[in-house]
Protein backbone atom coordinates (compact mmCIF):
# COMPACT_ATOMS: atom_id res chain seq x y z
CA UNK A 1 0.00 0.00 0.00
CA UNK A 2 1.82 3.00 -1.49
CA UNK A 3 0.12 6.35 -0.67
CA UNK A 4 1.94 9.52 -1.94
CA UNK A 5 1.72 12.26 0.78
CA UNK A 6 1.90 15.38 -1.18
CA UNK A 7 -1.06 16.92 1.04
CA UNK A 8 0.96 20.19 2.06
CA UNK A 9 1.81 20.43 -1.36
CA UNK A 10 -1.23 19.96 -2.66
CA UNK A 11 -3.06 22.78 -0.19
CA UNK A 12 -0.35 24.78 -1.21
CA UNK A 13 -0.57 25.19 -4.81
CA UNK A 14 -4.35 24.07 -5.52
CA UNK A 15 -6.43 26.59 -5.92
CA UNK A 16 -9.59 26.87 -5.56
CA UNK A 17 -10.88 24.17 -7.90
CA UNK A 18 -14.28 23.91 -7.01
CA UNK A 19 -16.91 25.75 -8.28
CA UNK A 20 -18.74 28.35 -6.34
CA UNK A 21 -22.01 27.72 -4.25
CA UNK A 22 -20.58 25.76 -1.17
CA UNK A 23 -23.59 27.50 0.01
CA UNK A 24 -24.08 28.14 3.56
CA UNK A 25 -22.14 24.48 4.66
CA UNK A 26 -18.95 26.83 4.96
CA UNK A 27 -18.35 28.43 7.86
CA UNK A 28 -18.10 32.24 7.88
CA UNK A 29 -15.20 33.55 6.95
CA UNK A 30 -13.63 30.16 5.68
CA UNK A 31 -13.27 31.70 2.50
CA UNK A 32 -13.56 30.05 -1.39
CA UNK A 33 -12.85 25.44 -1.04
CA UNK A 34 -9.78 24.92 -1.44
CA UNK A 35 -8.90 21.50 -2.95
CA UNK A 36 -6.14 20.10 -4.79
CA UNK A 37 -6.58 19.82 -8.67
CA UNK A 38 -5.80 16.53 -8.76
CA UNK A 39 -8.42 15.69 -6.30
CA UNK A 40 -11.22 17.77 -8.42
CA UNK A 41 -10.06 16.61 -11.89
CA UNK A 42 -10.65 13.03 -10.43
CA UNK A 43 -13.89 13.68 -9.08
CA UNK A 44 -14.83 15.50 -12.40
CA UNK A 45 -13.41 12.41 -14.43
CA UNK A 46 -15.35 9.93 -12.27
CA UNK A 47 -18.65 12.13 -12.98
CA UNK A 48 -18.63 12.86 -16.26
CA UNK A 49 -17.98 9.02 -16.52
CA UNK A 50 -21.12 7.94 -14.37
CA UNK A 51 -23.09 10.77 -16.09
CA UNK A 52 -22.57 9.25 -19.44
CA UNK A 53 -23.93 6.28 -19.06
CA UNK A 54 -27.94 5.21 -20.33
CA UNK A 55 -27.85 2.46 -17.82
CA UNK A 56 -26.26 0.87 -14.93
CA UNK A 57 -26.01 -1.41 -11.74
CA UNK A 58 -23.61 -1.79 -8.92
CA UNK A 59 -23.23 -3.34 -5.82
CA UNK A 60 -21.84 -2.15 -2.51
CA UNK A 61 -20.17 -3.49 0.73
CA UNK A 62 -21.26 -1.37 2.90
CA UNK A 63 -20.86 -0.49 6.54
CA UNK A 64 -22.50 1.78 8.95
CA UNK A 65 -22.16 2.91 12.81
CA UNK A 66 -25.25 2.98 15.12
CA UNK A 67 -24.42 4.48 18.72
CA UNK A 68 -26.17 3.88 21.35
CA UNK A 69 -26.94 6.14 23.98
CA UNK A 70 -24.29 5.00 26.80
CA UNK A 71 -22.06 6.01 23.56
CA UNK A 72 -20.94 2.83 22.54
CA UNK A 73 -20.47 2.97 18.55
CA UNK A 74 -21.74 -0.19 17.27
CA UNK A 75 -20.84 -1.17 13.59
CA UNK A 76 -23.22 -3.20 11.33
CA UNK A 77 -23.45 -3.92 7.68
CA UNK A 78 -25.38 -4.32 4.70
CA UNK A 79 -25.10 -4.79 0.93
CA UNK A 80 -26.78 -2.62 -1.38
CA UNK A 81 -27.66 -3.58 -5.32
CA UNK A 82 -28.46 -0.36 -7.33
CA UNK A 83 -30.31 -0.75 -10.89
CA UNK A 84 -30.68 2.54 -12.73
CA UNK A 85 -31.83 3.47 -15.88
CA UNK A 86 -31.81 7.56 -17.47
CA UNK A 87 -34.07 9.32 -17.08
CA UNK A 88 -36.67 8.31 -14.88
CA UNK A 89 -36.24 4.05 -13.81
CA UNK A 90 -34.77 3.58 -10.27
CA UNK A 91 -34.64 0.24 -8.28
CA UNK A 92 -32.82 -0.27 -5.00
CA UNK A 93 -32.29 -3.33 -2.71
CA UNK A 94 -30.85 -3.01 0.92
CA UNK A 95 -30.13 -5.83 2.78
CA UNK A 96 -28.57 -5.49 6.23
CA UNK A 97 -27.73 -6.34 9.91
CA UNK A 98 -30.84 -3.91 10.98
CA UNK A 99 -33.27 -4.96 8.53
CA UNK A 100 -33.50 -4.79 4.81
CA UNK A 101 -35.64 -2.26 2.35
CA UNK A 102 -36.64 -2.57 -1.33
CA UNK A 103 -37.21 0.98 -2.98
CA UNK A 104 -38.76 1.37 -7.05
CA UNK A 105 -39.04 4.07 -8.70
CA UNK A 106 -40.41 4.43 -12.38
CA UNK A 107 -41.17 7.73 -13.20
CA UNK A 108 -44.41 8.18 -11.64
CA UNK A 109 -44.13 6.89 -7.92
CA UNK A 110 -41.70 6.24 -5.49
CA UNK A 111 -42.38 2.93 -3.14
CA UNK A 112 -40.76 1.64 0.03
CA UNK A 113 -41.36 -1.22 1.34
CA UNK A 114 -39.70 -3.16 4.50
CA UNK A 115 -40.00 -6.72 3.97
CA UNK A 116 -39.80 -7.67 8.09
CA UNK A 117 -43.61 -5.86 7.75
CA UNK A 118 -46.65 -6.01 5.94
CA UNK A 119 -46.75 -2.66 4.88
CA UNK A 120 -45.45 -0.47 1.78
CA UNK A 121 -45.73 2.94 1.03
CA UNK A 122 -45.72 4.73 -2.13
CA UNK A 123 -46.29 8.40 -3.48
CA UNK A 124 -46.51 10.31 -6.96
CA UNK A 125 -42.98 11.09 -7.73
CA UNK A 126 -41.78 13.94 -10.23
CA UNK A 127 -40.64 12.74 -13.47
CA UNK A 128 -36.92 12.33 -13.71
CA UNK A 129 -34.13 10.81 -10.96
CA UNK A 130 -32.83 13.92 -10.21
CA UNK A 131 -35.81 15.47 -9.08
CA UNK A 132 -37.03 12.11 -7.51
CA UNK A 133 -34.36 12.41 -5.20
CA UNK A 134 -34.39 15.89 -4.30
CA UNK A 135 -37.93 15.52 -2.85
CA UNK A 136 -37.52 12.29 -1.51
CA UNK A 137 -35.00 13.75 2.15
CA UNK A 138 -36.77 17.02 1.99
CA UNK A 139 -40.44 15.95 1.46
CA UNK A 140 -40.08 11.81 2.78
CA UNK A 141 -37.42 12.00 5.13
CA UNK A 142 -34.86 9.49 3.65
CA UNK A 143 -32.98 8.64 0.23
CA UNK A 144 -31.17 5.61 -0.67
CA UNK A 145 -28.07 5.58 0.46
CA UNK A 146 -24.86 6.37 -2.19
CA UNK A 147 -27.68 9.24 -4.25
CA UNK A 148 -24.46 11.03 -4.89
CA UNK A 149 -23.55 8.54 -7.56
CA UNK A 150 -27.63 8.39 -9.15
CA UNK A 151 -27.89 12.06 -9.95
CA UNK A 152 -27.08 13.13 -13.82
CA UNK A 153 -24.14 15.40 -12.24
CA UNK A 154 -22.60 13.34 -9.43
CA UNK A 155 -19.48 15.50 -9.34
CA UNK A 156 -21.51 18.24 -8.43
CA UNK A 157 -23.44 16.47 -6.05
CA UNK A 158 -20.39 15.65 -4.32
CA UNK A 159 -18.51 19.01 -4.54
CA UNK A 160 -21.48 21.17 -3.25
CA UNK A 161 -20.08 21.90 0.29
CA UNK A 162 -16.64 21.08 0.27
CA UNK A 163 -14.34 22.91 2.34
CA UNK A 164 -11.00 21.07 1.40
CA UNK A 165 -9.85 18.75 -0.78
CA UNK A 166 -6.67 16.33 -0.84
CA UNK A 167 -5.18 13.69 -3.00
CA UNK A 168 -3.44 11.22 -1.15
CA UNK A 169 -2.52 9.31 -4.12
CA UNK A 170 -2.81 5.74 -5.05
CA UNK A 171 -3.77 2.45 -2.97
CA UNK A 172 -5.67 -0.30 -3.30
CA UNK A 173 -9.09 -1.26 -3.09
CA UNK A 174 -10.41 -4.76 -3.10
CA UNK A 175 -7.21 -5.42 -5.36
CA UNK A 176 -7.67 -2.24 -7.81
CA UNK A 177 -5.36 0.45 -7.94
CA UNK A 178 -7.70 3.90 -6.56
CA UNK A 179 -6.69 7.21 -5.71
CA UNK A 180 -7.21 7.91 -2.34
CA UNK A 181 -8.97 11.64 -2.17
CA UNK A 182 -10.37 13.07 1.20
CA UNK A 183 -12.20 15.96 1.49
CA UNK A 184 -13.24 18.23 4.52
CA UNK A 185 -17.28 19.53 5.24
CA UNK A 186 -18.50 21.39 8.13
CA UNK A 187 -20.69 18.81 9.54
CA UNK A 188 -19.05 15.53 7.34
CA UNK A 189 -15.51 14.43 6.67
CA UNK A 190 -15.58 12.15 3.49
CA UNK A 191 -13.25 10.23 1.53
CA UNK A 192 -13.53 8.50 -1.80
CA UNK A 193 -11.15 6.21 -3.60
CA UNK A 194 -11.77 6.26 -7.64
CA UNK A 195 -10.52 3.33 -10.32
CA UNK A 196 -7.41 4.44 -12.47
CA UNK A 197 -7.31 3.49 -16.34
CA UNK A 198 -9.84 4.51 -18.56
CA UNK A 199 -13.01 3.55 -16.15
CA UNK A 200 -12.83 6.25 -13.48
CA UNK A 201 -15.26 4.61 -10.99
CA UNK A 202 -15.82 4.98 -7.23
CA UNK A 203 -14.03 2.26 -5.63
CA UNK A 204 -15.38 3.20 -2.19
CA UNK A 205 -16.72 5.95 -0.28
CA UNK A 206 -16.48 7.03 3.38
CA UNK A 207 -18.53 9.56 5.52
CA UNK A 208 -17.46 10.73 8.85
CA UNK A 209 -20.11 12.98 10.59
CA UNK A 210 -18.27 14.33 12.46
CA UNK A 211 -20.68 16.63 14.09
CA UNK A 212 -22.76 13.56 15.81
CA UNK A 213 -22.12 12.09 18.78
CA UNK A 214 -19.51 9.27 18.62
CA UNK A 215 -18.61 10.50 15.12
CA UNK A 216 -20.36 7.78 13.34
CA UNK A 217 -19.22 6.58 10.09
CA UNK A 218 -20.69 5.36 6.85
CA UNK A 219 -18.41 3.34 4.62
CA UNK A 220 -19.43 1.64 0.76
CA UNK A 221 -17.36 -0.24 -1.14
CA UNK A 222 -18.34 -0.48 -4.63
CA UNK A 223 -18.18 -3.38 -6.85
CA UNK A 224 -19.76 -5.29 -10.19
CA UNK A 225 -20.14 -2.00 -12.10
CA UNK A 226 -21.80 -2.82 -15.24
CA UNK A 227 -22.63 -0.20 -17.97
CA UNK A 228 -24.54 -2.21 -19.95
CA UNK A 229 -26.68 -4.42 -18.19
CA UNK A 230 -29.81 -6.47 -18.91
CA UNK A 231 -32.52 -5.67 -16.57
CA UNK A 232 -35.96 -6.10 -17.09
CA UNK A 233 -38.05 -3.04 -17.34
CA UNK A 234 -40.64 -4.87 -14.40
CA UNK A 235 -37.26 -4.55 -11.84
CA UNK A 236 -38.42 -0.95 -12.09
CA UNK A 237 -42.29 -1.83 -10.71
CA UNK A 238 -42.78 -2.29 -7.56
CA UNK A 239 -43.36 -6.00 -6.40
CA UNK A 240 -44.70 -6.68 -3.61
CA UNK A 241 -46.41 -9.53 -1.73
CA UNK A 242 -50.21 -10.15 -2.71
CA UNK A 243 -51.51 -9.42 0.89
CA UNK A 244 -49.16 -6.50 1.72
CA UNK A 245 -50.97 -3.29 3.01
CA UNK A 246 -50.35 0.48 1.98
CA UNK A 247 -49.64 3.07 4.50
CA UNK A 248 -48.96 6.27 3.86
CA UNK A 249 -45.47 8.03 4.54
CA UNK A 250 -45.69 10.15 8.08
CA UNK A 251 -44.59 13.00 6.64
CA UNK A 252 -47.02 13.56 3.56
CA UNK A 253 -50.01 12.47 5.92
CA UNK A 254 -49.51 15.48 8.32
CA UNK A 255 -49.13 17.81 5.84
CA UNK A 256 -52.49 17.28 4.55
CA UNK B 1 -39.13 -15.26 -10.34
CA UNK B 2 -37.97 -16.94 -7.15
CA UNK B 3 -40.51 -19.35 -5.85
CA UNK B 4 -41.45 -17.89 -2.45
CA UNK B 5 -41.94 -20.89 -0.67
CA UNK B 6 -38.62 -22.25 -1.87
CA UNK B 7 -37.30 -18.88 -0.29
CA UNK B 8 -39.42 -19.55 2.87
CA UNK B 9 -37.85 -22.67 3.36
CA UNK B 10 -35.08 -21.41 3.13
CA UNK B 11 -35.18 -18.50 5.65
CA UNK B 12 -35.46 -21.89 7.96
CA UNK B 13 -32.08 -22.59 7.58
CA UNK B 14 -31.14 -19.01 8.06
CA UNK B 15 -32.73 -19.32 11.24
CA UNK B 16 -31.16 -21.88 12.75
CA UNK B 17 -27.95 -20.70 11.74
CA UNK B 18 -29.00 -17.34 13.77
CA UNK B 19 -29.53 -19.86 16.95
CA UNK B 20 -26.38 -21.07 16.41
CA UNK B 21 -25.02 -17.71 16.58
CA UNK B 22 -26.76 -16.77 19.52
CA UNK B 23 -25.54 -19.82 21.12
CA UNK B 24 -21.61 -18.70 20.80
CA UNK B 25 -22.42 -15.24 22.02
CA UNK B 26 -22.73 -13.59 18.84
CA UNK B 27 -25.34 -10.33 17.89
CA UNK B 28 -28.42 -11.47 17.24
CA UNK B 29 -29.83 -12.18 14.02
CA UNK B 30 -33.39 -12.53 13.58
CA UNK B 31 -33.87 -13.04 10.11
CA UNK B 32 -37.33 -11.24 8.57
CA UNK B 33 -40.02 -12.40 8.26
CA UNK B 34 -42.44 -13.75 5.13
CA UNK B 35 -41.36 -12.40 1.81
CA UNK B 36 -37.79 -11.77 0.75
CA UNK B 37 -37.88 -9.89 -2.47
CA UNK B 38 -37.18 -11.21 -5.44
CA UNK B 39 -34.43 -12.83 -5.03
CA UNK B 40 -32.41 -10.15 -7.00
CA UNK B 41 -33.31 -8.43 -10.28
CA UNK B 42 -36.01 -10.86 -12.05
CA UNK B 43 -34.17 -10.60 -15.50
CA UNK B 44 -31.62 -12.39 -14.24
CA UNK B 45 -28.57 -11.26 -15.57
CA UNK B 46 -27.61 -9.07 -12.78
CA UNK B 47 -25.71 -11.29 -10.05
CA UNK B 48 -24.69 -10.25 -7.04
CA UNK B 49 -27.30 -11.05 -4.26
CA UNK B 50 -27.29 -13.30 -1.28
CA UNK B 51 -23.53 -12.86 -1.01
CA UNK B 52 -22.40 -13.54 2.19
CA UNK B 53 -24.46 -15.56 4.97
CA UNK B 54 -25.40 -12.42 7.52
CA UNK B 55 -27.31 -10.31 5.29
CA UNK B 56 -31.01 -10.42 5.36
CA UNK B 57 -31.02 -10.54 9.31
CA UNK B 58 -32.69 -8.30 11.29
CA UNK B 59 -32.50 -6.83 14.58
CA UNK B 60 -36.30 -5.83 14.79
CA UNK B 61 -37.38 -2.69 16.28
CA UNK B 62 -35.42 -0.30 18.53
CA UNK B 63 -34.72 -1.25 22.34
CA UNK B 64 -33.24 -4.34 21.11
CA UNK B 65 -30.11 -3.46 23.16
CA UNK B 66 -31.12 -2.82 26.12
CA UNK B 67 -30.85 1.02 25.24
CA UNK B 68 -34.51 1.78 26.05
CA UNK B 69 -34.18 5.27 24.69
CA UNK B 70 -35.20 4.14 21.30
CA UNK B 71 -32.96 5.98 18.84
CA UNK B 72 -34.37 8.03 16.89
CA UNK B 73 -32.56 6.25 13.85
CA UNK B 74 -31.95 2.51 15.65
CA UNK B 75 -35.21 1.50 13.18
CA UNK B 76 -34.17 3.22 10.15
CA UNK B 77 -31.77 -0.37 8.79
CA UNK B 78 -29.48 2.42 8.30
CA UNK B 79 -30.96 2.69 4.73
CA UNK B 80 -31.15 6.45 4.53
CA UNK B 81 -32.56 8.23 7.10
CA UNK B 82 -32.72 12.09 6.48
CA UNK B 83 -30.09 11.26 3.88
CA UNK B 84 -27.50 9.34 5.61
CA UNK B 85 -24.87 7.80 3.61
CA UNK B 86 -24.78 10.38 1.18
CA UNK B 87 -22.19 13.52 0.82
CA UNK B 88 -24.94 16.02 -0.41
CA UNK B 89 -27.23 15.44 1.78
CA UNK B 90 -25.25 15.05 5.06
CA UNK B 91 -26.59 18.30 6.33
CA UNK B 92 -29.89 17.02 6.54
CA UNK B 93 -28.82 14.30 8.70
CA UNK B 94 -26.75 16.13 11.08
CA UNK B 95 -29.08 19.16 11.52
CA UNK B 96 -31.00 16.44 13.67
CA UNK B 97 -28.11 16.28 16.16
CA UNK B 98 -29.13 18.93 18.41
CA UNK B 99 -32.81 18.13 18.39
CA UNK B 100 -32.07 14.51 18.89
CA UNK B 101 -29.42 15.42 21.87
CA UNK B 102 -31.99 17.76 23.10
CA UNK B 103 -34.61 14.78 23.62
CA UNK B 104 -31.75 12.49 24.81
CA UNK B 105 -30.33 14.40 28.19
CA UNK B 106 -28.57 11.32 29.28
CA UNK B 107 -26.35 12.01 26.40
CA UNK B 108 -24.81 14.19 29.17
CA UNK B 109 -24.53 12.35 31.71
CA UNK B 110 -21.00 11.93 32.99
CA UNK B 111 -18.58 9.02 31.99
CA UNK B 112 -18.61 6.83 34.70
CA UNK B 113 -22.62 6.70 34.48
CA UNK B 114 -21.87 5.74 30.70
CA UNK B 115 -19.63 3.23 31.80
CA UNK B 116 -22.09 2.06 33.98
CA UNK B 117 -24.61 1.63 31.47
CA UNK B 118 -22.79 -0.44 29.31
CA UNK B 119 -22.10 -2.59 31.86
CA UNK B 120 -25.99 -3.08 32.50
CA UNK B 121 -26.88 -2.98 28.67
CA UNK B 122 -24.06 -6.09 28.34
CA UNK B 123 -26.04 -7.89 31.08
CA UNK B 124 -29.51 -7.28 29.76
CA UNK B 125 -28.65 -8.38 26.36
CA UNK B 126 -27.36 -11.51 27.61
CA UNK B 127 -30.65 -12.32 29.14
CA UNK B 128 -32.32 -10.99 26.17
CA UNK B 129 -30.86 -13.12 23.65
CA UNK B 130 -31.47 -16.68 24.66
CA UNK B 131 -35.30 -15.12 25.58
CA UNK B 132 -35.37 -14.07 22.08
CA UNK B 133 -33.82 -17.08 20.98
CA UNK B 134 -36.59 -19.13 21.93
CA UNK B 135 -39.34 -16.59 20.78
CA UNK B 136 -38.11 -16.50 17.87
CA UNK B 137 -37.79 -19.93 17.10
CA UNK B 138 -41.75 -19.75 17.81
CA UNK B 139 -42.35 -17.19 16.31
CA UNK B 140 -41.17 -17.85 13.14
CA UNK B 141 -43.47 -20.76 12.53
CA UNK B 142 -45.96 -18.43 12.46
CA UNK B 143 -46.41 -16.15 8.84
CA UNK B 144 -46.56 -12.50 9.29
CA UNK B 145 -50.36 -12.11 9.87
CA UNK B 146 -49.61 -12.51 13.55
CA UNK B 147 -46.02 -10.71 12.93
CA UNK B 148 -46.82 -9.07 16.07
CA UNK B 149 -45.71 -11.36 18.08
CA UNK B 150 -42.29 -11.40 16.84
CA UNK B 151 -41.23 -8.46 18.52
CA UNK B 152 -42.39 -10.61 22.02
CA UNK B 153 -44.30 -8.53 24.24
CA UNK B 154 -42.27 -6.35 26.71
CA UNK B 155 -38.71 -7.24 25.38
CA UNK B 156 -37.00 -3.78 25.66
CA UNK B 157 -34.23 -4.25 27.91
CA UNK B 158 -36.42 -5.58 30.74
CA UNK B 159 -33.83 -8.73 31.08
CA UNK B 160 -36.31 -11.62 32.97
CA UNK B 161 -39.70 -10.36 31.24
CA UNK B 162 -37.66 -10.07 27.94
CA UNK B 163 -39.85 -11.81 25.44
CA UNK B 164 -42.79 -12.99 27.24
CA UNK B 165 -45.60 -12.51 25.15
CA UNK B 166 -49.31 -11.05 26.50
CA UNK B 167 -50.94 -14.09 27.26
CA UNK B 168 -47.66 -16.57 28.21
CA UNK B 169 -48.40 -18.73 31.55
CA UNK B 170 -45.46 -19.19 33.96
CA UNK B 171 -45.88 -21.59 36.85
CA UNK B 172 -44.32 -19.07 39.22
CA UNK B 173 -43.35 -15.87 39.68
CA UNK B 174 -40.16 -14.47 39.35
CA UNK B 175 -38.25 -13.65 42.57
CA UNK B 176 -38.61 -9.94 42.77
CA UNK B 177 -42.11 -9.91 41.96
CA UNK B 178 -43.98 -7.57 43.90
CA UNK B 179 -47.67 -7.95 44.88
CA UNK B 180 -50.44 -4.63 43.30
CA UNK B 181 -53.95 -4.24 43.40
CA UNK B 182 -55.27 -2.34 40.73
CA UNK B 183 -59.64 -1.89 40.97
CA UNK B 184 -59.27 -4.65 43.45
CA UNK B 185 -57.91 -6.99 41.62
CA UNK B 186 -54.71 -8.76 42.60
CA UNK B 187 -52.06 -8.24 39.83
CA UNK B 188 -47.66 -9.22 40.20
CA UNK B 189 -44.95 -6.79 38.45
CA UNK B 190 -41.50 -8.03 37.81
CA UNK B 191 -38.84 -6.58 35.20
CA UNK B 192 -41.71 -4.25 34.03
CA UNK B 193 -43.75 -7.59 33.03
CA UNK B 194 -47.69 -7.62 34.58
CA UNK B 195 -48.78 -10.82 35.98
CA UNK B 196 -52.33 -11.26 36.39
CA UNK B 197 -53.71 -14.81 38.53
CA UNK B 198 -55.13 -18.06 36.25
CA UNK B 199 -56.11 -20.62 38.41
CA UNK B 200 -52.69 -21.94 39.87
CA UNK B 201 -50.50 -20.38 37.63
CA UNK B 202 -49.77 -16.48 36.33
CA UNK B 203 -50.21 -15.18 33.41
CA UNK B 204 -48.96 -12.53 31.24
CA UNK B 205 -50.83 -9.30 31.36
CA UNK B 206 -51.01 -5.94 29.63
CA UNK B 207 -49.92 -3.13 31.68
CA UNK B 208 -53.46 -2.38 34.12
CA UNK B 209 -53.92 1.00 33.67
CA UNK B 210 -53.87 2.53 36.84
CA UNK B 211 -51.34 0.52 38.48
CA UNK B 212 -48.34 2.24 40.35
CA UNK B 213 -45.38 0.51 40.30
CA UNK B 214 -42.43 1.19 43.00
CA UNK B 215 -39.51 1.38 39.87
CA UNK B 216 -39.17 0.74 36.25
CA UNK B 217 -36.97 -1.00 34.25
CA UNK B 218 -33.78 0.87 33.34
CA UNK B 219 -35.24 1.03 29.55
CA UNK B 220 -37.31 3.60 29.61
CA UNK B 221 -37.40 7.06 27.80
CA UNK B 222 -38.69 10.06 28.23
CA UNK B 223 -41.26 10.90 25.87
CA UNK B 224 -42.65 14.47 25.83
CA UNK B 225 -46.24 14.78 24.54
CA UNK B 226 -48.46 17.65 24.60
CA UNK B 227 -45.94 19.50 26.73
CA UNK B 228 -46.31 17.00 29.40
CA UNK B 229 -43.26 14.24 30.24
CA UNK B 230 -44.48 10.79 30.66
CA UNK B 231 -42.23 8.13 30.59
CA UNK B 232 -41.82 5.26 27.56
CA UNK B 233 -40.97 2.00 28.66
CA UNK B 234 -41.51 -0.29 26.01
CA UNK B 235 -45.35 0.55 24.84
CA UNK B 236 -46.16 0.58 28.72
CA UNK B 237 -46.39 4.72 29.55
CA UNK B 238 -46.19 6.05 32.63
CA UNK B 239 -45.85 9.25 34.77
CA UNK B 240 -44.19 10.12 37.85
CA UNK B 241 -46.60 9.96 41.62
CA UNK B 242 -45.24 9.87 44.97
CA UNK B 243 -44.80 6.35 45.81
CA UNK B 244 -43.53 5.42 42.20
CA UNK B 245 -44.69 5.19 38.54
CA UNK B 246 -48.02 4.87 37.20
CA UNK B 247 -49.68 3.01 34.39
CA UNK B 248 -51.39 5.32 31.67
CA UNK B 249 -53.32 5.04 28.57
CA UNK B 250 -50.42 5.89 26.05
CA UNK B 251 -50.67 9.12 25.22
CA UNK B 252 -52.33 10.37 21.83
CA UNK B 253 -49.49 11.35 19.69
CA UNK B 254 -47.32 9.53 20.70
CA UNK B 255 -45.24 7.39 18.50
CA UNK B 256 -43.73 3.76 18.94
CA UNK B 257 -40.93 1.90 16.76
CA UNK B 258 -43.12 -1.65 17.63
CA UNK B 259 -46.57 -2.81 18.48
CA UNK B 260 -47.17 -4.27 21.85
CA UNK B 261 -47.03 -8.15 21.80
CA UNK B 262 -51.28 -9.17 21.12
CA UNK B 263 -52.18 -5.93 19.16
CA UNK B 264 -55.03 -7.36 16.92
CA UNK B 265 -55.23 -5.45 13.25
CA UNK B 266 -58.58 -3.70 12.40
CA UNK B 267 -59.46 -2.45 9.00
CA UNK B 268 -61.72 0.87 9.86
CA UNK B 269 -62.54 3.08 7.06
CA UNK B 270 -59.78 1.41 4.61
CA UNK B 271 -57.18 2.45 7.22
CA UNK B 272 -55.61 -0.28 9.11
CA UNK B 273 -55.30 0.19 12.87
CA UNK B 274 -53.65 -1.88 16.03
CA UNK B 275 -55.62 -1.88 18.92
CA UNK B 276 -54.46 -2.96 22.38
CA UNK B 277 -55.11 -1.98 25.73
CA UNK B 278 -57.99 0.20 24.64
CA UNK B 279 -55.66 2.29 22.48
CA UNK B 280 -55.83 2.37 18.66
CA UNK B 281 -52.31 2.86 16.56
CA UNK B 282 -51.84 3.64 12.84
CA UNK B 283 -48.77 2.55 10.91
CA UNK B 284 -47.24 5.00 9.04
CA UNK B 285 -43.80 5.12 7.51
CA UNK B 286 -41.34 7.69 8.89
CA UNK B 287 -38.45 8.29 6.86
CA UNK B 288 -37.57 4.89 5.74
CA UNK B 289 -38.98 2.90 8.93
CA UNK B 290 -42.53 1.85 10.05
CA UNK B 291 -43.91 3.49 13.15
CA UNK B 292 -47.46 3.46 14.92
CA UNK B 293 -48.66 6.30 16.39
CA UNK B 294 -51.61 6.35 19.01
CA UNK B 295 -54.35 7.86 17.57
CA UNK B 296 -58.47 9.10 18.72
CA UNK B 297 -60.64 5.63 18.59
CA UNK B 298 -61.31 5.72 14.75
CA UNK B 299 -64.15 3.65 15.15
Amino acid sequence: MRIAWFVAVAMVTSGPAFAQGTGTGAAAGAGKPVVAKRAEALISESGAYLASAAAFTFHADVTFDHVLPSGQKLQFSAVEDVALKRPDWLYVEWRGDLGDRFFWYDGKTVTLYDPATPFYATEVAPRTIDQMLDKLVSQLGFSPPLTDFLYSDPAASLRGKVKYGLDLGETEVNGKSCHALTFVEQDIDWQIWIAGGPQPLPCKIVITYKTEPAEPEFSAVFSDWDFSPHIDDSVFTADLPPDAQKIPFKSVASAR
Amino acid sequence: MVNRHAKWKSLKTVLLAGAALIAAGSLLVEPAAAWRGGGGFRAGGFGGFNRGGFHGGSFGGDNRFGDGDGFDRSTDAGFGRDGFGSVHTAGNFTSRADSFQQAHPRFHQNATQFQQNRFSEANHLQSNRINEANNLQYNHVNNWNVYNDHWGGYHSGLGFGAGFAIGATVAALPVAAVALSVAGSPYWYANGVYYGAQGAQYVVVPPPTGAVVPTLSPSCTTVYVNGVNDLDCGRAFYVPVSNGYQVIAPPIGSTVSTLPSGASSENIGGVTYFAFGGAYYRPFYSGSSVIYQVVTNPA
